[in-house]
């Protein structure tokens, strides 16, 4: 079957099987900056943002997506050009073998979109599907607050 | 699903019906959270529900009416239900996974498919909502005792779409507690239980107790319920109706506790939130 997406802006047509998985499509379509860790549903490393909303692309089919725009975190900015909150999970320390970031960065910037000055324990439940297993989350907080207040202008 | 060979859209819940029951092995896909990760060799095709206009939730002058696709994260977010009977039903949907899983788990799947992450069955229960199912013949209407009597699988076949969750009007003004007693914060309910709760001064008019995920269909303490009505609610009556409770509800090991376990639960859980809906 046949469906339309548009990732990171370009819209496309893309064949698929029923059965497939977003993130099978997605991986398979050379965007494999969506991680695959445990594959069904409790690690968030595969989070996608579906028309802005964070949802887990294991745990859904492709075809679900159709006509809908899905962000990855290649979407948001670039080695160049990075967006804040990849500059600030950088200078905040936050990355260490970086596998949960692309997910991580994604609920967070759903977050702050939705509400620009979040406490800290709005920041822990905005981020609560991202499992990291490195660090203690510390750092990732401080960064998403750093964003948040530059984000806003207050920095 | 090495045998799923088609994916239907219909767009309307007429449209849905007829795609449904065209062949035998067609399935319903609601969130996808469950069926997606599911190995069935049976299944030839889905018939997907997300546009078929069953995301609302909605103010009506009978009941209020939460449609099968809305997810998680609606019901968290509404101001309805946020209002009704204390937020219970929107308190336990924040507690159901993950924020991106919030937005892809629905009512629908998560009532009628009883898996691990079912949190709403038991409040649905102690709120007597009422669940709406249409197939061919036309529409049916079950009172939650009925629909979660046994596991809702074998009330409905595989024809029968579940549409709609109603809450009765008249309890909007109840309290209402919950807790779901997990090992940490995002894993599955080891037991639930919520109070909903009517009171004049210290004397109990109306009250419902469900307790989710410690037997295999949720349940209601009746016996526990009738303890209570008329009369007057202090700490040593919520010891006693949560050891009545524990002695009625039949518990089941599984791999978050054993049976024992939850029977000790559901008594510390039915004592801490009758007395919480008291004075909440």
């Amino acid at each position: 079957m046949q469906i339309e997406l548009e990732i990171n802006g370009e819209r496309d047509t893309y064949e698929v099987a029923p059965a497939t998985r977003l993130i099978d499509l997605l991986r398979r379509e050379g965007f494999q900056e969506v991680k695959k860790g445990c594959d069904e549903g409790h690690c968030g490393s595969c989070t996608v943002l579906l028309d802005g909303m964070p949802v887990l692309s294991c745990v859904m089919f492709a075809a679900q997506a159709d006509d809908q725009s899905i962000t990855t975190i290649e979407g948001i900015g670039t080695i160049d050009d990075p967006h804040i909150l990849q500059r600030e999970f950088v200078d905040k320390g936050a990355v260490q073998c970086g596998f949960c970031v692309p997910g991580m960065i994604l609920s967070a910037k759903a977050l702050l979109e939705e509400n620009p000055s979040p406490e800290e324990d709005e920041i822990k439940r905005g981020l609560d599907g991202n499992y990291c297993r490195c660090t203690g989350y510390v750092k990732q907080i401080e960064a998403v607050q750093s964003a948040a207040k530059k984000m806003r202008g207050d920095a | 699903m090495q045998n799923l060979k088609e994916f239907e859209r219909p767009q309307s819940l007429d449209e849905a019906v007829e795609k449904i029951s065209a062949k035998p092995g067609r399935r319903l896909l609601a969130g996808g959270t469950g069926l997606s990760i599911t190995d069935s060799k049976t299944t030839i095709g889905l018939v997907d529900l997300k546009s078929v206009g069953l995301d609302y939730i909605e103010d009506d002058s009978d009941a209020i009416k939460i449609g099968a696709t809305a997810v998680m994260r609606a019901l968290e977010e509404s101001s309805l239900l946020q209002n009704y009977a204390g937020g219970l039903l929107a308190d336990v949907a924040a507690e159901v996974g993950t924020t991106p899983l919030r937005n892809m788990i629905t009512a629908g799947g998560n009532i009628t498919q009883l898996r691990v992450w079912s949190d709403l069955p038991a409040p649905l229960l102690a709120l007597d909502a009422e669940i709406l199912v249409t197939d061919q013949e036309g529409e049916t209407t079950y009172p939650a005792q009925k629909f979660f009597h046994r596991h809702p699988s074998q009330l409905l076949d595989d024809t029968d779409i579940v549409t709609e969750i109603q809450l009765p009007r008249g309890i909007e003004n109840y309290s209402s507690s919950y807790t779901k007693f997990v090992a940490v914060d995002d894993s599955y309910a080891v037991t639930s239980v919520s109070v909903v709760l009517d009171m004049e001064g210290d004397t109990v008019k109306d009250v419902r107790i469900g307790v989710g995920s410690a037997s295999p269909s949720p349940a209601r303490c009746p016996e526990a319920e009738e303890e209570l009505v008329d009369a007057e609610l202090n700490e040593s009556l919520a010891e006693k109706v949560g050891e009545i409770c524990r002695a009625n509800v039949n518990t089941t090991d599984n791999v978050w506790g054993s049976g024992d376990y939850k029977s000790k639960l559901i008594e510390k859980l039915v004592k801490k939130n009758l007395l919480q809906a008291k004075t909440s």
